[in-house]
């Protein structure tokens, strides 16, 4: 009796298919497409079906099913035999509710399983269908996204192009490997940059193959790269690591020594037509350390006074940015340009500007000197001081939205959270409350709203919080407002304020929806505050972007000092809302001024005629906050006295307040030569172009470092803390940059 | 041709994982029947994976190897899952599941998953899990021997009942769906 008719014979209810059946299974072709085809689930291939009905299932399939793409399967039922059923089962695990703007399209791409052994499906399969179980060309991400983020830029390997793409446009696939006693992380990512995850593509020697190789390669080098010094990354490879990856370019070296270079990896991938984009100033930059995520705004151009006098903005009291780039100079490394934000480093740093007396919350400062970089221009700095706050304020109700995933297991992460908020929990008051949700692979309340008569539940809600499991961002937050939102009818001031690295590996759940829910509770006077921490899978474009739309602040905790300046000595400018919706509107007077360029706030841009619309969103002020904007102006020969004016527009707090509006002089004394200058125009001038140098901006190639160091030396010498601070990390990166 | 060849090497299981990811988390979402979880899941899995790298000595043992990892993570997880509710130490947590199912999740392709969803699970449990390495993820009968530590024959077996168990349960599906009157 041969095999075939051993198997057709065999009765699965009776007995276990006899092993060396079963083994040839595998190995022999016919004998496999025999097995199929008496065992295919069938069920769609009913012989009563009329012709037109079949003619008729692959639309209603594709339609029914989206994401099934059986589309063209209806050229005749047959052809939905065992291959279709079985690629019915392979493709129900779509994500298929993910939104469309994550790289979750590119998973679909390859969804399509066909058992290509055994040559059943394949071949019970016509050539037509087979084409047309390929995804349809609509299917695929669009091509001005795919060309947006190709492989090469989402692995930080080449920086770029990213213009198109969606700041928040994480492969889904990517995972996140935190491996707890060592210290590492390891970034998986869909290396494959076509997109198609092929699993079987894996055969070493592919173009494709190469070129993840060299991917990986360049990946691996960057980190060895920064652990020569020994500094901080240096725990993220182990000493085998390291001798693998000196192996490894080795080998390469001798490669390219026989066969050429070996490219950048998009060219090797000879049919792909995404080859990687020319650089441009807007990029999706990961920084050489880890996986982490910024984006680059672009810088503001000099604008002609002539052309637009007016220079309108939302205030930002975010100061993440200055915190990420002080972690990583003290760690040894240059901030990737793209973390860099002028206004959230100037914004970090404590002016004296006069506080408003009278009933307008503001003061607004302006002060003016020769740039020091540039004789022929000069730089205005207008600083804006909110009313500070008295002994009394209105109740606080916060909602602690804590990431307990996996990744934030460590000291620097959970342990810092733990620790602020057991100091900010000192700040609280009788009538106050606290509520606290953590997320991770389920969201859960861990404290509902108390106050602080009962501060022992609530120092024992924060010891107890652990980490583990992976990240549900948008759950965690949903839960969180709901709780907010429950504490509405007290009165007083309502924040959810959400500490987390950002790095929501679940969070593919969609962010579109998860925006809009949050701008909503904005409105109704629920804000949301960011406090980044962590360092290696930081996604600082996630922060910032969620703080921006719930209308709160951005921080970054780079160590206790900051825990401490943010959870107390900040408390009463998160725990009181000055003003809403504040923006600002320089005029410059063109008979006087000749060009100006706002340094920073290029995501804070709102277009001139919106100023006073009070539909348009702008940014948030607390008590207390100081916001400064520093112009690098040119002005006309012989000017004096007034540039223009600066206009504020704002609402009171509380939903429904009518926006109000006023306007300050641009007094200066123009000529002043910058050493003359006010210690606190000098600081923002000097942190403004420390900044602008590190992300190379426009004034970047005239700012030396050694100018940068004596300015920031000489600030430091009048005993100012901060101004120490800045000395010390412009020094950082002078050696660095050397 | 460059080919860089390290047997149980971090580099190879590195190298499989990031070309078989989206593979094993169809196969994880499978399982967990959750996305959510299946992230969780595949995250420990993979966590493992390079922890344990020298065992993969062949290279051409990755799919069997890999996917008997993130099999036995499930049952770890499940088993992790029992221990916890028995306990009660779920009664604060809120069930994402139902958090996340909001009217509007409902979406025609939705309920197809769920339909296959639901008819996999109907399944006794060795065919599903049967089923779900040799039809879903296209391995070979002997590689999900290993996988399931199954006998071959065991394996082959339990897909065709299954497979004949699916049949009934999606022509259901299908008619219900309007496919087939």
């Amino acid at each position: 009796m041969s095999r075939l008719d051993e198997l057709m014979r065999w009765d699965p209810a009776q007995e276990d298919l006899p092993e060396h059946l079963a083994r040839a299974l595998d190995t022999d072709p016919a004998l496999r497409a025999a097995f199929d085809a008496r065992f295919a689930p069938a069920a769609l291939t009913d012989p009563t079906l009329p012709d037109d009905l079949a003619d008729r299932v692959g639309p209603i399939v594709d339609e029914r099913a989206g994401g099934l793409r059986l589309a063209g399967l209806g050229v005749g039922l047959g052809a939905l035999a065992a291959g279709s059923v079985l690629a019915l089962v392979g493709l129900a695990g779509w994500p298929d509710e993910a939104p469309e703007e994550q790289a979750v399209a590119d998973l679909a791409v390859d969804e399509v399983l066909v058992p290509a052994r055994g040559g059943v499906a394949s071949s019970a399969m016509p050539e037509p269908v087979a084409a047309a179980m390929a995804p349809a060309a609509e299917d695929l991400p669009g091509e001005e996204e795919r060309e947006g983020l190709s492989a090469l830029e989402a692995l930080g390997y080449v920086e770029g192009g990213g213009g198109g793409a969606p700041a928040e446009a994480t492969p889904y696939n990517e995972i996140t490997v935190y491996r707890g006693s060592q210290r590492q992380t390891v970034q998986y990512r869909n290396l494959d940059g076509d997109g198609h995850g092929d699993p079987a593509g894996s055969q070493a020697g592919t173009p494709r193959d190469e070129a993840r190789e060299l991917f990986l390669f360049r990946s691996m080098q960057a980190k060895l790269g920064g652990t020569s010094g020994g500094n901080a990354s240096g725990a993220l490879l182990t000493e085998n690591d390291m001798a693998e990856y000196r192996d490894i370019a080795a080998r390469l070296a001798a490669w390219e020594a026989a066969n050429g270079p070996i490219g950048d990896g998009a060219r090797l991938r000879g049919t792909d037509r995404r080859a990687a984009p020319a650089a441009e100033p807007k990029a999706a930059a990961t920084d050489p350390s880890g996986g982490e995520t910024y984006t680059h705004h672009g810088t503001n151009p000099r604008v002609l006074a002539a052309d637009d006098p007016l220079s309108t903005f939302a205030v930002d009291v975010d100061t993440g940015s200055w915190t990420v780039v002080r972690r990583k100079l003290r760690e040894g490394f240059l901030p990737p340009p793209a973390a860099v934000r002028v206004e959230e480093a100037v914004n970090w740093f404590r002016y004296a500007d006069p506080a408003p007396t009278g009933r307008v919350p503001f003061e607004v400062t302006t002060e003016a000197a020769v740039a020091p970089w540039d004789p022929s221009a000069h730089v205005v700095r207008i600083g804006l001081q909110g009313r500070k706050p008295t002994g009394s304020r209105p109740p606080v109700h916060l909602v602690f939205l804590v990431d307990t995933s996996g990744s934030m297991s460590w000291d620097d992460k959970l342990g810092l959270v733990k620790k602020g908020l057991v100091l900010l929990t000192s700040q609280l008051r009788d009538g106050d409350t606290v509520a606290i949700v953590a997320y991770a692979g389920s969201a859960g309340l861990v404290l509902p709203p108390t106050g602080p008569a009962r501060s022992s539940a609530i120092l024992q809600a924060i010891e107890g919080l652990e980490s583990g499991g992976s990240t549900a961002m948008g759950t965690g937050i949903q839960l969180a407002y709901d709780l907010a939102e429950q504490m509405l009818p007290k009165g007083g001031t309502h924040r959810v304020i959400l500490l987390s690295d950002g790095d929501a590996n679940v969070g593919a759940t969609t962010h579109g929806p998860l925006v809009d829910s949050i701008r909503r509770y904005a409105q109704q006077g629920i804000a949301l505050t960011t406090v980044g921490v962590g360092t290696g899978n930081y996604r600082d474009t996630m922060m910032e972007r969620l703080a921006d739309e719930g209308d709160g602040q951005y921080v970054y905790l780079d160590g206790m000092d900051e825990a401490r300046r943010v959870f107390v000595e900040q408390f009463a400018a998160t725990a009181q809302v000055l003003a809403r919706d504040v923006k600002i509107q320089v005029a410059w007077d063109p008979s006087v001024v000749n060009w100006y360029r706002l340094v920073g706030y290029e995501n804070r841009d709102i277009a001139d005629r919106d100023f006073r619309n009070d539909a348009v969103d702008a940014g948030e002020l607390g008590m207390g906050h100081h916001v400064t904007a520093v112009y690098e102006v040119g002005l006309v020969g012989g000017a004096a006295g007034s540039l223009g004016t600066v206009r504020l527009r704002w609402k009171a707090p509380g939903p429904d307040a009518p926006a109000a509006e006023h306007a300050w002089p641009v007094d200066v004394r123009p000529s002043t030569p910058f050493a003359s200058a006010s210690a606190d125009t000098r600081l923002a001038v000097t942190v403004a172009a420390f900044a602008e140098k590190l992300r190379g901006g426009p004034m970047a190639a005239e700012l030396a470092w050694p100018s940068l160091v004596r300015w920031a030396g000489t600030l430091a010498s009048s005993g100012n803390e901060d101004a120490a601070e800045l000395a010390e990390l412009v020094e950082l990166a002078a050696a660095r940059s050397e | 041709m460059a080919v860089w060849p390290f047997p149980g090497s971090r580099r190879v299981v590195e190298r499989e994982l990031l070309a078989a990811l989206p593979s094993l988390w169809r196969y994880a979402r499978r399982l967990e029947r959750d996305d959510v979880a299946a992230d969780d899941l595949l995250q420990e899995a993979v966590a493992k994976a390079l922890d344990r790298h020298r065992q993969l000595a062949d290279p051409g043992a990755f799919r069997a190897w890999m996917h008997r990892i993130v099999w036995t993570t499930f049952l770890n997880r499940r088993n992790r899952a029992y221990r916890r509710r028995e306990q009660g130490d779920d009664a604060k947590v809120v069930d994402l599941a139902e958090v996340r199912s909001g009217p509007e999740e409902s979406l025609v392709r939705g309920r197809i998953r769920d339909r296959v969803d639901e008819a996999l699970r109907q399944l006794p449990d060795g065919q599903r899990d049967a089923i779900l390495l040799v039809d879903g993820q296209g391995l070979t009968f002997a590689e999900a021997g290993v996988v399931l530590e199954a006998p071959v024959g065991t394996v082959a077996s339990r897909v065709a009942r299954g497979r004949a168990a699916l049949r009934l349960l999606l022509h259901d599906v299908a008619a219900d769906e309007g496919v087939i009157s």
